[in-house]
């Protein structure tokens, strides 16, 4: 403010002994460019700013990007960059907001015909409002037979104790002869959406017909079982 | 500002007063809104631009966006849009920053009782982030003929290297025992991730065989016998 008072008052001064005694006038008000400090200030049209170099800043006087901002920024409509980075946050539809991961390294097995949580495959996400959980397993279940034709070993997801997708099983093709084990390499993948909280991702198992399952994941043979579970933002987050 | 330029115009009328000898002056008004160019401006509260319209920009003189900048943004905060748009990229948590994938075509057996890589299931990957995942799938079609009672055994792993990293649990597909002679397909799978920084790193999807087998990958004779594996990095910091 006062520089710029400081800088009419000069056009002031110079107007009144220079226009007494010449016929010639020349008011240049854009140079030097002046320098200004307002505590307020509007624009009503077009408006172009650090248009020769230097920066922008706004809630600072130390910036060094062309436009760097200290707090918030919105539009109500699209911002576009060529590369747009988030550094501790980046959320919006599409985004993969957390992805985690188990592998069972225990060795377990069953003979429940009703579903068992399976140890380990077990995952709390907490998650925003209508985010999809999108779950995808794989399991190597050795199923035991001792005389039962047809055991099948059943898999399922399920998101807070609802059955996500579907179910899968595995079954093994018995000869009528001999006691064996057979292998089933099982996999699945579904997808539930959630609202904003905490949800518990579990893998569950049982034995069609009481036939014993194993999932032994430190065993040589490698029945292992693994899931994944990711948090999908969507809209109305 | 108001009182400002109402300054100005007096000061211009009363150039005007003195200037009765003078013949000719032409004095711009700057009315009603004055148009300025400054080297440098400062404002210490609220600032509102082109509330009439018309665009701001900055670093430019030819804004067709409300707010149209020439080089970079950046805030301490957060920027919130209805629409974020990156043309070349995002960059921050969550976002799939790429995706790769094979599904090789060429038939392929192994007998080795340790670990080889498949052939062809092998993804090179580079990232740039401070922090990625890289979350593995893969899926496979083994074929095994049973010639013993002990049956055989084919074990899957995704490895990561440099560091020799197994990704998740491997996985085991057993042909069956006891029923020599005859032949058993598994449907193989498996899934894992993990935390990588900047650098490039491979990805072999990597097999080997027990108990005296023979294990075959066989996608082009058309049984099905196919392989294929998926790499995604997601980032967690950019």
């Amino acid at each position: 403010m006062i520089k710029l008072f400081g800088f009419l008052l000069g056009i002031i001064a110079f107007c009144i002994p220079v226009i007494v005694c010449a016929e010639d006038l020349t008011i240049t008000t854009y140079y030097p460019s002046p320098y200004g400090s307002y505590d307020e200030l509007q624009t009503a049209n077009n408006t172009y700013l650090a248009t020769s170099g230097g920066f922008v800043g706004i809630g600072n006087t130390t910036a060094s990007e062309k436009l760097d901002v200290t707090g918030n920024i919105r539009a109500t409509g699209t911002i576009t960059g060529n590369n747009v980075v988030g550094v501790n946050e980046f959320i919006g539809p599409g985004v993969i907001r957390q992805i985690r991961h188990a592998a069972g390294t225990t060795n377990i097995d069953t003979t429940s015909t009703t579903y068992q949580n399976m140890a380990e495959m077990d995952i709390s996400v907490t998650t925003l409002n209508n985010s999809i959980l999108f779950i995808l397993w794989n399991a190597s279940i050795a199923n035991e037979d001792f005389g039962i034709v047809g055991n099948k070993a059943v898999l399922r997801v399920t998101v807070d104790g609802v059955q996500a997708g579907t179910f899968q099983s595995g079954a093994y093709t018995w000869n009528g002869t001999g006691i064996f084990i057979t292998q089933e390499s099982m996999g699945g993948n579904c997808m539930m959406q959630v609202s904003a909280g905490v949800h518990r991702v579990r893998l569950q198992w049982l034995s069609h017909k009481g036939e014993r399952l194993y999932s032994w994941p430190t065993h040589w043979e490698g029945y292992g079982r693994s899931m994944t579970v990711m948090e999908i933002v969507q809209p109305g987050f | 500002m108001r009182n400002i330029y109402a300054v100005l115009f007096c000061g211009v009328f009363l150039c005007g007063h003195f200037s009765v000898f003078a013949e000719d002056l032409t004095i711009t008004t700057y009315y009603p809104s004055p148009y300025g160019s400054y080297e440098e401006l400062q404002t210490s509260n609220n600032t509102y631009l082109a509330t009439g319209g018309g665009f701001v920009g900055i670093g430019n003189t030819t804004a067709g966006e409300k707010l149209d900048v020439t080089g970079n943004i950046r805030a301490t905060g957060m920027i919130t849009g209805n629409v974020l748009k990156a043309n070349n990229g995002f960059l921050g948590r969550g976002v799939v920053n790429q995706i790769l994938t094979v599904s090789p075509n060429n038939n392929i057996s192994t007998s080795s009782g340790s670990y080889n890589t498949m052939s062809g299931m092998s993804i090179s990957i580079t990232t740039t982030a401070a922090q990625s995942i890289l979350f593995v799938m893969w899926n496979a079609g083994i074929y095994q003929a049973i010639t013993t009672t002990a049956g055989s055994i084919v074990h899957i792993r995704a490895l990561l290297t440099p560091g020799n990293i197994q990704i998740g649990t491997f996985m085991g597909g057993a042909s069956g025992t006891g029923n020599t002679g005859t032949f058993h397909v598994d449907s193989m799978g498996g899934n894992g991730m993990v935390s990588v920084g900047p650098g490039t790193y491979t990805i072999a999807l990597q097999w080997k065989t027990s108990l005296d087998g023979t294990a075959s990958n066989s996608p082009g004779t058309g049984n099905g016998y196919g392989r294929s594996m998926t790499v995604m990095e997601i980032i967690q910091q950019p």
